[in-house]
């Protein structure tokens, strides 16, 4: 198709719709030409890479002792080692994978219960939403922190568990966001021709409030990771996350790196420069997915 | 030539109405202690293979009757029969059941059809809401649809983003056809098309009609393109209707001010006609439903109203003026001759 016919096809379906339905190229193309961005979802591809890695081969054991404790960077051990004598850059490694995994199963989890609860809120409305509605509002009342700790005491030391805790403190923001969406879109026009031609309230949520809503839900969710993985090192730097010695990047920056940091800095510095990138990343990565998907922004 | 694949619906056999609404209201609330009386006492019947036209202006209350009777909004009291079924006291799958039957076209080609859906499952949709078709069988009744509509029927794998107004209007009827419904509510249909393209799509619904025996309730503002396509027409203010007629005989003879004034605002397309043609400016605007005005709610803006007296008091009733012909005006025999 020439470029011409392309054009006029767009001008003749309007604004509305080129909008809306270019939006995965678009965004794409958008995403792209926003330097910050790419950068960021190289950096978090090269981690996602190291974890893969680290499945099948760290340089040293994480958790047993292969040198002089606290010995600095050498060719041998890059990182230098730790106070029990542990390689510091596979104990980053498995840190990694740790962070990661905390991160994207807490969006999991968030986005599963957050996008749930939204589109019944949005869309049935009545005592349904005032139910959700309420929920949502006890659960922003609480600090993050405190309460992540409290179920963490609760419901006991485990990964799965420090997901569960961190997810029950960040479904909230999805929740409301996918309920603000459902109450929009389920006004829409296409809504009511599905409701006449015999659609079920469950085909006109998961069929056509669902995928109208993407968008603004997978934005979200970038956003959701970074903060699971801050408030999981925070845990774990209070020495009530991940038990050791499983290392992860909380405890080394707590347990191991912040009694040494005077005469052993390089426990501590490179995995808190690698938390920050990391967090910076993602933090770019939904900026970049935000705009991108801003139907506003036409660039 | 589709009779394969769309069997039509058997034509019925009597006279008997097809659709009955009887004194249907419905009431918004905005508010503490307000309400909107977007409709507000509304009947009449449709009977099969007729094609019935509603026209007033914005804010009427025409849509909103045309979704009440599509059942997308609840009514606030009064019965809409179909077919000898009362739809206003049917609830959850008995509704969607119904639904079958009554289909609806709506204005905004571009925001009644889910941009994140192909053609085909636009289409499918209503047929696949109903078990009614497997996926092989659902691509070949959508081509078929789309050849009925007028369009090409590979179409089916694109996006609603990729057509122009007039062929995603041709889509919506398309899916609108798809259950093979008796009563199809065309909710201004082409008011949002250029008019070259109204005309194609008001041939179509006619061709339509003609093929699969179809009732229509055609919603508009535009009277030309109702009194092109009606049967019958219903002219509807604030809520309420004012009269009712045979179209062919309502474009010559006016028993309500309202629909005179309303026709006298047709621009004919002889230049010299034209500039002999009278118009009756109503003045004011359409008051609100918040607060309709007592009596005949047409009185504020009607040229030949006695206010204070009749008018500003007592509701009109519908009444038959002439055979086939009603009209709620206290002085409907005056309207000829002294308004316009």
């Amino acid at each position: 198709m020439s470029i011409a016919t392309e054009v006029a096809q767009e001008f003749d379906a309007g604004v509305v719709a080129r909008e809306q339905v270019s939006l995965w190229r678009d965004g794409w193309r958008r995403l792209r030409r926003n330097r910050l961005a790419l950068a960021a979802t190289i950096f978090l591809a090269f981690l996602a890479l190291v974890c893969v890695v680290t499945f099948f081969w760290t340089p040293y054991p994480p958790s047993v002792f292969v040198g002089n404790p606290y010995a600095g960077p050498s060719l041998a051990h890059p990182f230098g080692l730790d106070e029990y004598g542990r390689d510091m850059l596979s104990r980053m490694m498995v840190g990694a994978q740790i962070s990661m995994a905390v991160g994207l199963g807490c969006a999991v989890i968030a986005v599963v219960v957050g996008v749930s609860l939204g589109l019944l809120a949005g869309y049935l409305r009545g005592w349904v939403d005032s139910v959700i509605s309420t929920a949502i509002n006890i659960f922003y009342s609480f600090p993050t922190i405190l309460m992540a700790l409290i179920l963490y005491i609760v419901i006991g030391p485990s990964i799965i568990n420090i997901m569960v805790a961190i997810s029950l403190t960040v479904w909230m923001d999805m929740a409301r966001l996918v309920r603000g969406q459902t109450l929009s879109i389920r006004e829409r026009e296409y809504v009511e021709a599905a409701r006449a031609s015999g659609a079920r309230t469950g085909r006109i949520m998961l069929g056509h409030v669902l995928p109208n809503s993407l968008g603004p839900i997978i934005v979200q969710a970038t956003y959701i990771i970074p903060s699971a993985i801050l408030t999981e090192a925070f845990l774990s730097f209070l020495g009530v996350g991940i038990p050791p010695p499983t290392p992860d990047w909380g405890n080394i920056l707590g347990t191991d790196g912040l009694p040494a940091i005077r005469f052993a800095p390089h426990i501590l510095l490179p995995t808190a420069i690698l938390l920050s990138v990391t967090l910076l990343a993602f933090n770019f990565l939904g900026d970049g997915l935000r705009d991108a998907f801003d139907p506003r922004q036409k660039r | 030539m589709t009779s394969s694949v769309l069997p039509v619906s058997e034509p019925a056999a009597t006279d008997a109405p097809l659709l009955r609404v009887i004194d249907v209201v419905k009431h918004f609330s905005a508010g503490v202690g307000a309400t909107v009386k977007a409709v507000d006492g509304v009947s009449f019947d449709i009977r099969p293979g007729e094609t019935v036209g509603l026209v007033g202006e914005s804010g009427c209350g025409k849509s909103t009757l045309g979704r009440l009777i599509t059942r997308l909004l609840p009514v606030t009291s009064g019965q809409i029969l179909f077919d000898g079924v009362d739809l206003t006291a049917l609830r959850g799958e008995h509704l969607r059941q119904q639904r079958k039957q009554l289909q609806i076209i709506f204005q905004d080609p571009f925001a009644s059809l889910d941009p994140r859906m192909t053609i085909g499952d636009i289409i499918g949709e209503p047929l696949v809401n109903f078990g009614l078709a497997g996926r092989h069988e659902k691509d070949r009744r959508v081509q078929e649809l789309l050849r009925v509509v007028g369009l090409n029927p590979y179409f089916n794998n694109r996006y609603p983003h990729e057509f122009s107004g007039g062929q995603r209007q041709r889509i919506g009827i398309a899916r609108a056809l798809a259950l093979r419904p008796k009563l199809i509510v065309c909710d201004e249909p082409v008011s949002a098309l250029d008019v070259s393209i109204q005309a194609q799509i008001v041939n179509l619904l006619e061709d339509l009609q003609a093929e699969f025996h179809l009732t229509y309730l055609f919603i508009a503002h535009d009277l030309s393109v109702v009194r092109h396509i009606s049967d019958r027409v219903l002219v509807m203010y604030l809520g309420k209707l004012v009269e009712i007629a045979p179209s062919d005989v309502l474009y010559q003879s006016q028993q309500h001010p309202y629909t005179r004034a309303l026709l006298s605002a047709i621009p004919v397309p002889d230049p010299r006609v034209e500039s002999q043609r009278r118009l009756i400016h109503l003045s004011g605007e359409i008051p609100s439903p918040l607060h309709p005005p007592s009596g005949c709610r047409f009185h504020p803006r009607c040229p030949i109203a006695e206010a204070p007296g009749i008018c500003s008091q007592v509701e009109p009733p519908m009444e038959q003026k002439a055979p086939g012909r009603f009209a709620a005006c206290h002085f409907s025999d005056r309207v000829v001759t002294e308004v316009g």
